[in-house]
């Protein structure tokens, strides 16, 4: 097992109260993987890829355990943990423009990451640079652009290529494919797809995004996050064919383009959660218990769980 | 880019001309004769009817207010400045010869503040809210109150009374420098001080910050290379506008050292009512503020890559 | 961030009005405060060093420091509130003229403000003094001909904001005229963060002022301001330096009480009215 997580909990202090954007958060992810991660905006998907690779701002505080080859990485000394990101585990945020330096060029960007883990001069550096910007589909001659002279796919395409720098066997892509044209996502799927299946041995993937048909062509396993718990998880085609949670069935049936929001009413707040089961407000099938008890996950099947007293 | 050059220019023309015209028109409606307090200074006797007439005859200070306001403009589009009433040296070249000295200690006050100022905005930012930010916060609000004529009289005491390290008055050697220095920096670190903590501050928080941890850098490259090279960008516009201060500033440190520059030419020529010169110190000032400024919109381009993007397009 | 800002801002502002009202204090009882005539003059006690008898020393008159001292702070605090006050209502007036009716008023109120913007303020009061000769009301005239830019510059960016949010529609569509609406809704909304630049501009105020009078440009020298007790006592900064010490240490406290008031209020204002601060 490459990433295992247990009962990992991410609570935000403020002036209302805890905000609990990670709930008990169970995960494992296998070697050569892709796991898809899912949930409606706020539930806490970008929390969690931040609390793995320990880049949450000081006001949080998490609990719990990453294991990482074996590793506890909440327990690392801060230069260590240094060393394991971009090294070991890199991570591809939400909005390549704000998430890339414009002051710096994005050969800059991807030979600093090489010059710090691999101690590569800066003359190797650059040459491997263009070498990824060309192996993530950028010609190299755009070596010296800054990231506002590129266009949106472009820029993605630069991240990746940051993130893939030092060859990481984990790769954290945080909504990969928002905001892009419908072309450029396909294109934007097909190299996420060549550069963690593509090459021996494959290297795993934890892919977070609203995007169900993104998820559906990319991913080996499905994890439903639903107000900082995960609701549900599977083999992707699994779950596709036989959800077991109300809400991941609400979200199949629901339009991909709204968000991800799956059901009418609000997400709840993450500060006052309801009793019982979070999402038995907005549940269809809820009954009387769902109001006091908080469902556990009950395994039903191979490698497939749920989180609901009437699965 | 071109066009935000040519903006620069036609504005740098009317500050110009708006300068030159108040001062003209202020001295044209000034009190008390100039020519009678220069040929007593001169002599050291009162002066006679006819020998002001005639003094003022000679500088043309007789004609009417627009004859004489055209008259500098014209000799103005010529690089004629007018002659000092005092010296009877053409004002130009009395700025000239006084002006390295003042370029010396504006540069080295510059200079000082930035290595100083810059590097404690930078650790105060990293650690907001610590005691070491506190003591920042207060010590550069100090810094910003005490009146810069008043330091340099304490410091010269301290040092040059007391301590008997540093000379206090002249010019010349570096260790002459080391006071006037010191006393036109204090103000500028502080605000400069502030000005980088808080664009600091807010880069500190930008996306790509994260992105950069993400990337396992070291803090110190995130810090002094992804933040800084951003945070720069407005503490560069400030620096321009600090330009203002360091020249009211110069005019006072210059007079409490006695240091020969044009501040101090400028504030003696206040006290003798030598009207060519003050005119043409306010233009002077009006100009080097100008070409300060612009030369500030050119470094911006140089650390903003979009901007120079843009003026490509 | 925010709501410790706030914490912090009201510790400054504590201890800032806490100094502020002191100084206000000493201006307003002085004649009981001050143990001895500011003005008077006895020459067997010249330049005495600090002591018993005279808390801060003797001038080199014979002077009282201390009196002149705590008489000082009438001037200077009098004198910067009065030069604050007038560019406020200047500034307000002309910023709402040019916000208010937009248009080619505006465009050329604000080229003429940018262009004296640019300007060292110092250096065109020191002209104007300088020639018209020193006093008070020139003085006076001297720190206003620029000091009105910033707030006009500001009072025009806040009046535009307002201006934006519905009432002012709503007001105008009830019938108010132009100059009721100005001064009913526009000029209450743009106060606050106004008052946070006057208080700035204070401390601004009470070093030019000291700093003209210390050239002996400004209050001349028989009065007891500061900066004209310090210009008086240059000659025995060598000989008798505590003449020296403590008209310095009341300008730069004075000052940083209201620098502590202006960035404490900054920092309790809310975020909005901030960003209007920076324009
Ligand atoms: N620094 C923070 N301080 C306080 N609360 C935070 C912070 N970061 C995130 N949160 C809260 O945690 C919850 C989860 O946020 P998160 O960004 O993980 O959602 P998400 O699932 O990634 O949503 P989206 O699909 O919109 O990206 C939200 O309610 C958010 O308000
Ligand atoms: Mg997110």
């Amino acid at each position: 097992m490459l990433l295992k997580i247990t009962n990992l909990r991410v609570y935000f202090k403020s002036a209302d109260g805890f905000v609990k954007a990670a709930d008990g958060v169970d995960l494992e992810l296998y070697p050569g993987e892709i796991l898809g991660l899912v949930g409606e905006t706020g539930s806490g998907k970008t929390v969690l890829g931040l609390a793995i690779t320990r880049l949450l701002p000081k006001t949080a505080a998490v609990s719990g355990e990453v294991l990482y080859r074996g590793q506890n990485l909440l327990a690392l000394p801060e230069e260590e943990m240094r060393k394991v990101r971009g090294r070991q585990v890199s991570m591809i945020f939400q909005n390549p423009l704000s998430s890339l330096n414009p002051a710096l060029s994005i050969g800059e960007q991807i030979a600093e990451v090489l010059r710090e883990h691999q101690g590569l001069k800066r003359k190797a550096a650059w040459q491997r640079a263009g070498e990824l910007l060309e192996l993530t589909g950028i010609p190299a001659k755009w070596i010296r652009s800054y990231p506002h002279e590129l266009s949106g796919g472009m820029r993605q395409r630069a991240m990746i290529a940051i993130g893939l720098a030092c060859a990481p066997s984990l790769l954290i892509a945080d909504e990969p494919t928002r905001g892009l044209d419908v072309t450029i996502q396909v294109q934007i799927v097909e190299l996420l797809h060549a550069v963690t299946k593509g090459v021996s041995p494959p290297r795993s993937m934890l892919l977070i995004t609203h995007d169900l048909g993104v998820a559906a062509a990319l991913t080996d396993r499905l994890a439903v996050m639903y107000a900082g718990k995960i609701v549900e998880y599977g083999r992707t085609g699994e779950v596709f064919r036989n959800p077991r949670h109300p809400y991941t069935r609400a979200l199949l049936d629901s339009h991909p383009s709204n968000g991800l929001i799956a059901t009418k009413g609000f997400s709840p707040s993450l500060i006052n959660l309801p009793p019982g089961c979070s999402f038995h407000p907005r549940c269809k099938k809820a009954r009387k218990k769902c109001a006091h008890e908080p469902p556990l996950v009950q395994r039903i099947g191979m490698d497939h769980g749920v989180r609901c007293f009437y699965a | 880019m071109r066009r935000l050059l040519i903006q620069r220019l036609v504005s740098a023309v009317f500050v110009m001309l708006i300068a030159s015209f108040l001062s003209f028109l202020l001295l044209f409606y000034a009190p008390g004769n100039p020519a009678e307090t220069i040929i007593r200074q001169q002599s050291g006797l009162d002066p006679t009817y006819a020998e002001i007439e005639l003094f003022m005859k000679r500088h043309d200070l007789n004609r009417p207010f627009l004859v004489q306001c055209l008259q500098w403009l014209y000799l103005l589009t010529h690089g004629k400045l007018g002659v000092s009433l005092r010296t009877g040296e053409p004002v130009l070249e009395e700025f000239t010869a006084r002006f390295g000295a003042t370029f010396q200690l504006a540069v080295a006050a510059m200079a000082l503040s930035v290595i100083i100022g810059l590097p404690i905005g930078v650790f105060a930012a990293t650690k907001p809210n610590s005691l070491f930010d506190h003591i920042i916060r207060v010590v550069s609000l100090a810094g910003v109150s005490i009146p810069e004529f008043w330091l340099g009289l304490m410091l010269m005491l301290c040092f040059s009374l007391a301590l008997g390290w540093l000379p206090c008055f002249g010019h010349g050697t570096v260790r002459h420098l080391v006071l006037p220095m010191i006393t036109l920096a204090v103000g500028i670190t502080a605000s400069l001080m502030r000005f980088v903590r808080t664009s600091m501050l807010e880069v500190l928080n930008l996306d790509y910050i994260k992105t950069a941890k993400a990337k396992g850098l070291r803090e110190v490259v995130i810090v002094w290379k992804h933040a800084l090279k951003n945070a720069l960008i407005p503490v560069v516009t400030i620096l321009g506008t600090q330009v203002g201060h360091l020249l009211a500033g110069a005019v006072i440190v210059e007079t409490v050292f006695s240091w020969p520059g044009i501040g101090k030419f400028f504030v003696d020529s206040i006290y003798a009512r030598d009207y060519p010169v003050i005119q043409g110190f306010v233009l002077i000032i009006a100009a080097i503020y100008v070409l300060v400024n612009l030369l500030v919109d050119i470094l911006y381009v140089y650390l903003d890559p979009r901007v120079r993007y843009e003026g490509r397009s | 961030m925010y709501i410790l800002e706030v914490t912090r801002g009201k510790k400054m502002l504590l201890t800032g009005s806490i100094l502020i009202f002191g100084f206000m204090a000493l201006a307003v009882f002085a004649p009981f405060i001050a143990p001895y005539d500011p003005d008077d003059v006895k020459v067997e006690e010249r330049l005495l060093p600090p002591g018993e008898h005279h808390l801060m020393g003797t001038d080199g008159f014979g002077r009282d420091i201390f009196s002149r001292v705590v008489f000082g702070t009438r001037y200077s605090l009098f004198l910067a509130l009065v030069v604050v006050s007038i560019n406020l209502l200047l500034g307000l007036m002309i910023g709402s003229i040019a916000g208010y009716f937009g248009g080619l008023i505006d465009e050329l109120i604000m080229r003429i403000v940018d262009i004296l913007l640019a300007f060292p303020n110092i250096i065109l009061a020191l002209c104007i003094v300088g020639v018209l000769g020193p006093s008070v009301q020139n003085l006076i005239l001297a720190l206003v001909a620029l000091g009105w830019v910033g707030y006009t510059r500001v009072s025009r960016g806040l009046v535009l904001s307002i201006k934006e949010q519905g009432f002012i529609g709503a007001a105008k569509a009830l019938g108010g005229s132009n100059m009721y609406i100005i001064m009913r809704h526009i000029i209450p909304n743009a106060f606050p963060p106004l008052l946070v630049l006057a208080t700035l501009h204070v401390s601004h105020t009470i070093l030019s002022i000291a700093a003209l009078s210390f050239l002996g440009l400004g209050v001349q020298a028989p009065t007891p301001e500061w900066g004209a007790m310090l210009s008086e006592g240059k000659q025995f900064i060598f000989t008798h330096p505590h003449v020296m010490i403590s008209p310095g240490l009341a300008i730069t406290l004075s000052v940083l009480s209201f620098n502590l008031l202006g960035e404490g209020l900054r920092d309790v204002l809310d975020p909005r009215a901030r960003e209007v601060l920076n324009v």
